[in-house]
């Protein structure tokens, strides 16, 4: 019988190295690792795609009679109708949400003291998907147009009738795979966070950025199969001529948006939630203090993941729904705002009687708090329905979402290609760049979308590729489309960046920002199996514990006797 | 509020909008605005004073004082929102009855019933004569008029920011909506849900009339197919 060493560490998932090299080692890796990075050279890449569109919007938008893609004004406005269908939709399911499913890959099992993640094979399997929903769903514009009826894809716009386009077609099928991939990813985040903590990592010892990973993927796994079978039904009345959708033989028009909205508004948490945890990661480290109000950190993630599910008509408001229905939900609407404020004062409190340094991740993410603050009070005003009556379907939203997912998920997700950046790659990337790239950006998203605030209250609806001179909108989108290209001149400034640190020498130290969670325990770059020695854990702060420790036997030896 | 609305006047804000409809709906607008400035500002100074005031100094300890909660403190910040929040939602549900329902109209009585029809890519109004306009929709000064709106193809939004606000169209569906104009005058809507590649065309003019004209126009009988009302010799400016 074998005697069970108990001195010997507990973890038992034994690592996986990956003995092929090059590009074949890349194309066949289970490394949780090796898959985060592929995820997010590939998530980045569609961003960058994504950014193009949104620029040829602009321009397009830039001032009154314009035909930028076409002087046939039918074709013209076909043209921009699919870029911005595809703008919406890389930027959603092919940049944020699988953004933060590669830092999650990453930095999951490393917060948790594992050795990967709990499905490696399935894992792989996820990420692959996301490259093949994203050319399928392109392929589109080799065969006739891609989608064109926008990120929501409302029937009957989407019926063969109205979009007879195989692009269509293509666009639902790229939705699936991308859909089946956060499911996959969202059931290996949940089991390895579940069964593979370190010894000693209770439930609150986990970082907020795993609590965040763990709510969303709960979110993903039950919100997913929703957009799956909506997507499956416009599939059937296209290609079989089933009658989901289409009133004229029975069908109910509405029904697809309750069920689309029923994952899509879920899905908005998917995208914020992980930037919430990764600012409670930066936050506390920069301003060297712990977070403050821990359990209502993690409890109003929760609270804002169930009341996520309870919202979703509020996209549906102007649908003619029965008044009692539109007032519950505008109850719901206006509560969720009450748990995210709860954590805006938290963050305050924690950088309150701090010493905050801004390197910079901890701009990102001071950047993060301003502008999500603006974006979360825009909602209030749509959760009104006699004020959304006036706001629906303008510019006003397209404000509302972009101060929501590009000032709050996009400045969250900077914010961790700074502070992690040195941890995966051993270097940092450069500070007065960041800095540039910050300030840029800053700038140039608030010249982009706080003139939409204004073109909203003008009544310029979204979603419509050109307009006459009349209505005063003009300056309005001149001055956005001129933020817009500010905000392209960061991004190359990142770029840059990116390019440059690569070829400096790798200089990071193990734990550069003095950092509270496990992966700062490990060596920059972390060895494939992460932890020689997986660190006991006793605190929420396990490498704080194990630095006061280290310093106080020093500032003991150093003492005479 | 003046102030604001002088930086967003145009012919198709809701500022410059005309009727109990739109009074209603910038009521709320109002208070939620005056709100959200205390509240975000307020909040907003707060995060933008520690950033300076909290900055690290040669001078910091290595570590400050490592305050972990504060359940008073934190209990106060979850219920002032909440009661902001509910008394916001308490005007938007008191307001929405009435905006949503015509017979809360004190001139529900005196009410016309139109019926207007969304298509790719044109607003089609009927009258009770049967009279049809194409692209316009006229209306009686200081009389409410009920809209039973609905869709031949896809989903529309029926978005006239100035009197109306907005309601969809939706296919196998009547949904209902009011607006009254206080003045002759002319406005104009535009579809605010995606509808295909003429989205961007599908406007609306909207012209109220004094009674003598606005029914020496709904009376020819004729369908009328313009977007520049010919029946607007005594229509006045719009606001």
């Amino acid at each position: 019988m074998a005697v069970i060493d108990a001195t010997l560490p507990r973890a038992v998932v034994r690592p996986r190295i990956d003995k092929t090299k090059g590009v074949m080692g890349w194309l066949t890796t289970v490394d949780h690792k090796r898959i985060a990075i592929m995820y997010l050279y590939t998530t980045v890449f569609f961003f960058l795609v994504g950014g193009i569109l949104a620029l040829l919007i602009r321009i397009q938008l830039a001032e009154p009679n314009n035909s930028f893609f076409s002087s046939n004004p039918v074709a013209n406005a076909q043209i921009y109708n699919q870029i911005f269908t595809m703008h919406g939709t890389t930027m959603i399911f092919l940049w944020i949400i699988p953004v933060w499913a590669g830092f999650g890959n990453y930095f999951v099992p490393l917060m948790i003291g594992a050795r990967d993640m709990a499905f490696p094979r399935v894992n792989a399997l996820s990420y692959w998907l996301i490259p093949a929903g994203g050319l399928v769903m392109y392929s589109g514009f080799l065969f006739g147009g891609t989608g064109d009826a926008g990120w929501t894809g409302y029937v009957p716009l989407t019926e063969k009738l109205y979009s007879p386009q195989v692009g269509q077609d293509l666009w639902i099928l790229g939705l699936h795979l991308l859909g089946i991939s956060s499911m996959l990813g969202g059931i290996n985040f949940l089991v390895t966070i579940h069964n593979l903590r370190a010894p000693g990592m209770t439930w609150f010892r986990l970082p907020l950025f795993v609590w965040s990973m763990e709510i969303t993927s709960a979110l993903v796994v039950l919100a997913s199969p929703f957009l799956a079978g909506a997507l499956l039904m416009v599939l059937l009345d296209r290609q079989l001529g089933t009658c989901f959708f289409d009133p004229s033989c029975g069908g109910n028009a509405l029904l697809y948006q309750l069920l689309f909205w029923f994952y899509s508004h879920p899905a908005v948490y998917i995208m914020i939630l992980p930037s919430f945890g990764l600012i409670s990661e930066v936050i506390p480290v920069f301003s060297r203090k712990p977070i403050f109000g821990y359990r209502a950190m993690a409890y109003s993630m929760a609270a804002i993941a169930v009341l996520g599910f309870l919202v979703f008509i509020h996209h549906m408001f102007m649908t003619g729904l029965p008044t009692a229905v539109t007032m519950t939900f505008s109850a719901t609407s206006m509560i969720i705002g009450v748990p995210t404020g709860v954590k805006i004062f938290n963050w305050l409190a924690t950088m309150w009687g701090g010493s905050i340094r801004f390197d910079t991740p901890m701009l990102f993410a001071a950047g993060f708090l301003v502008m999500f603050l603006i974006g979360g009070i825009d909602g209030v005003y749509l959760g009104s329905v006699p004020v959304d009556s006036i706001l629906h379907g303008t510019y006003w939203v397209v404000a509302h979402i972009h101060y929501v997912l590009f000032g709050g998920s996009v400045f969250g997700v900077f914010a961790g290609m700074y502070y992690w950046f040195p941890k995966v790659t051993g270097r940092f990337l450069s500070e007065r760049l960041g800095k540039l790239h910050f300030w840029l950006m800053l700038i140039g998203m608030n010249l982009a979308f706080m003139p939409m605030h204004v073109l909203g209250l003008l009544g310029m609806p979204r979603r419509i590729a050109t307009y006459p001179g009349g209505d005063g909108w003009g300056p309005w989108n001149s001055v956005s489309t001129f933020g817009a290209f500010v905000v392209a001149m960061s991004i190359t400034v990142f770029l840059i960046n990116f390019v440059v640190s690569m070829r400096a020498p790798k200089t990071a130290p193990d734990d550069p920002w003095e950092g509270n969670s496990l992966e700062w325990a490990t060596t920059s770059p972390p060895p494939p199996h992460n932890f020689d020695v997986v660190p006991e854990v006793r605190s929420l702060r396990p490498v704080r514990d194990l630095r006061r420790a280290r310093r106080a036997a020093t500032a003991e030896s150093a003492s005479p006797a | 509020m003046r102030l604001l609305a002088a930086c967003v006047e145009g012919p198709m804000s809701p500022f410059c909008g005309s009727g109990p409809v739109n009074g209603t709906e910038l009521t709320v607008y109002t208070a939620i605005f005056w709100g959200s400035v205390a509240l975000g500002s307020f909040v907003a100074a707060m995060l933008v004073f520690s950033f300076f005031r909290f900055r690290r100094r040669s001078d910091d300890e290595p570590e400050p004082v490592q305050v972990h909660g504060n359940s008073r403190l934190e209990l106060t910040w979850t219920a002032v929102p909440f009661v902001v929040l509910f008394g916001l939602f308490i005007l938007s549900a008191v307001s929405l009855f009435f905006v949503n329902n015509v017979s809360a109209s004190p001139k529900a009585a005196s009410q016309v019933q139109d019926k207007v029809l969304g298509e790719q890519f044109a607003w089609v109004v009927t009258y009770p004569n049967g009279q049809q306009t194409v692209g316009t929709l006229y209306l009686p000064v200081g009389t409410p008029v009920n809209l039973s709106i609905t869709s031949k193809d896809v989903i529309h939004s029926l978005f006239i920011p100035e009197l109306l606000g907005q309601k969809n169209a939706v296919p196998g569906q009547v949904n209902t909506a009011w607006l009254e104009a206080d003045q002759p005058g002319v406005w104009y809507g535009q579809c605010t849900e995606l509808c295909g590649y003429g989205h961007y065309s599908m406007r609306i003019e909207v012209v109220a009339l004094n009674y003598p004209d606005y029914n020496a126009c709904v009376n020819t009988g004729k369908t009328i197919v313009t977007t520049s009302a010919s029946c607007t010799k005594s229509g006045g400016s719009g606001s």
